[in-house]
């Protein structure tokens, strides 16, 4: 069962401040609650089926010079796009 | 002169002269003035519509080639991308957000001259049944304004029911498109994964949702299926169609069809409303020759549990990209924060469903749960697939009420399961990607109840086919007196 730190946890790695644990617990315990009923079922004998994509459909690797309007378009700083320090 | 026509009707009309495209326009934005304040369908509108109007208009007066929608005015759910428009996707964290690009089904509306009234309302990236999720505020429910829209299209479905357009796109994920169809009695069509590029379309669950039509008749959904359906080289999902024409032979013969409904979509916890709804299309379809047969399928109970824990993971995902470095439209300077530091403080604007599904999209694939709940779920989803193809090899198409409930007033679903719960006959189709239509069937006490289709990936055709049986049989009344 999810606890409260496993929330506050998550929260901090989701990089989502949250004011109050309290305010999301009950709700989050439920749902998670409901999901046990997987428990009962036997699926060992299915194989996950993924979509496939055939390599002749995906597009070219190839480098496409992109518009610098669409930078623009975005938060932009002398034409750059400015973050945060990561470190 | 009469804004609560369907598509064909306007294109029509526009073609004999009876009104011009810029007095249908404006006749819409008189719609739109009077019930706005009270339903609240749109988050921003189009200032351009009377302008791009007249154009059309000169286009027609001056006999140069027009496309098929021919002015038709549509409104756009608040996740599509539309260049140069503000895309909010109903969150305050894309609140300054201009889309810099047209999504795919966008670009091919402008190419048959279709004009965008505006941005619909919707839950918060899409995470809702209700539309109370939005951070613009709720949508109220044309039938009866006390009640909830549906969502998270609720705008899209609100703004067709009230003729504040002709017609709208949604997204459907879980029932996006269907709940909010069902609930304010319009027409909304899931499409086969892949039929619709999504390209431009704000993505929430990618393996999930498409984008669709919610129109005002089968006709019109048919008609908006063909304008944006087809391979599109910037949405590797989308698959061929043979270049279908959904529109042609609608009208077909249902003698001898075969209709499945399964039980567990009619389970003990519907409403008794719905139920006794859903047995009254089936003496319809059996009065029309088809023959109806009940079936168990058993993993469907397990559908909304996997539904939502794969969602749930994926929108971690996705959602991660709303650092508002590239994405997010709030004015904090980056400069003094450190980027875990910034970004957290930035995101604590999501609302609360949205965080909600984030941490349990953190939760389920965290070491030690990511066998007991995520690759559970994508077992059960593969299980689905399979079994449902079974079922689709003995029947044309699968019946049962889109919602098992019927509208309820805001507010009244407090927690999150029992609003989960919601979308129990909704998520099978977008488990196993096959497309599936919601269709107006009845009104209990003014309240709509809307009938699910659901049949093989790609079959369309088909399943707008008997959705057109069903509509020309009941014939009801669509258009609300809103009060």
């Amino acid at each position: 069962m999810i606890t409260k730190l496993d929330i506050d946890n998550i929260a901090k790695a989701m990089r989502i401040e949250i004011n109050s644990t309290d305010q999301y617990i009950d709700d989050i315990q439920t749902v998670i609650q409901y999901f046990t009923m997987l428990d009962n079922v036997d699926v060992n004998s299915i194989q996950i089926e993924l979509p496939e994509t055939n390599l002749k459909n995906l597009r070219n690797d190839e480098h496409i010079e992109y518009d610098n309007k669409l930078i623009y378009a975005f938060k932009s700083y002398k034409n750059f796009i400015r973050s945060p320090k990561l470190i | 002169m009469n804004s609560k026509i369907t598509i064909s009707q306007y294109v029509e009309s526009v073609k004999n002269g009876d009104f011009t495209v810029e007095e249908f326009s404006l006749q819409i934005l008189e719609n739109i003035n009077k019930f706005e304040k009270k339903l609240h369908s749109y988050i921003s509108i189009n200032d351009d519509i009377i302008k791009q109007a007249k154009m059309i208009d000169l286009k027609i007066k001056s006999q140069e080639k027009l496309g098929q929608c021919m002015g038709v005015p549509i409104s756009i759910k608040d996740n599509i991308c539309i260049h140069g428009i503000k895309t909010t996707c109903g969150s305050k964290l894309l609140k300054n957000f201009i889309a810099p690009y047209d999504a795919t089904v966008i670009s091919k509306l402008k190419k048959e001259d279709a004009i965008f009234v505006g941005k619909t309302n919707m839950d918060e990236f899409a995470m809702g049944s209700t539309t109370e999720f939005s951070a613009y505020g709720l949508s109220r429910n044309p039938w009866n304004v006390d009640y909830v829209p549906g969502g998270s299209s609720g705008g899209s479905a609100v703004s067709v029911s009230s003729s504040e357009s002709l017609c709208s796109l949604g997204s459907d994920t879980g029932g996006s498109i269907r709940n909010p169809a069902s609930f304010c009695s319009v027409v909304g069509l899931k499409p086969t994964y892949g039929l619709i590029s999504r390209f431009g379309l704000i993505s929430y669950a990618n393996s999930m949702e498409q984008i669709g039509p919610m129109t005002k008749t089968v006709k019109d959904a048919a008609f908006l299926l063909n304008i944006i359906a087809g391979i599109d080289s910037k949405d590797n999902t989308t698959v061929y169609n043979n270049n279908e024409n959904y529109l042609s032979n609608l009208d077909i013969d249902l003698k001898n069809k075969k209709i499945g409904i399964i039980s567990e979509m009619m389970g003990k916890d519907a409403d008794k409303k719905v139920l006794n709804a859903t047995y009254e299309a089936i003496s319809k379809f059996e009065e029309l020759g088809a023959k109806c047969d009940f079936i168990s399928f058993n993993t469907v109970n397990y559908a909304l549990a996997a539904y939502y824990i794969i969602t749930s993971a994926e929108a971690g995902s996705n959602l991660a990209r709303f650092d508002n470095v590239i994405y997010g439209g709030f004015k904090l300077d980056a400069n003094g924060y450190d980027f875990n530091t910034y970004i957290s403080k930035i995101r604590k604007n999501f609302g609360k469903e949205v965080i909600r599904r984030m941490i349990i999209g953190g939760f389920i694939p965290s070491s030690g749960y990511v066998g007991r709940y995520f690759i559970k779920a994508l077992k059960i989803k593969s299980k689905l697939i399979m079994e449902l193809n079974k079922i689709l090899n003995n029947f044309d198409v699968v019946l049962s009420p889109t919602v098992p409930v019927m509208p309820f007033k805001f507010g009244e679903k407090q927690d999150s399961l029992s609003m989960y719960l919601i979308d129990l006959n909704t998520v099978l189709s977008n488990l196993t990607g096959t497309p599936a239509i919601s269709i107006p069937f009845k009104f209990d006490n003014g309240l709509p109840i809307g009938m699910q289709l659901m049949t093989k990936a790609m079959q369309e055709k088909l399943l707008l086919q008997f959705a057109y049986a069903l509509e020309k049989i009941t014939n009801i009344n669509n258009i609300p007196s809103i009060n």
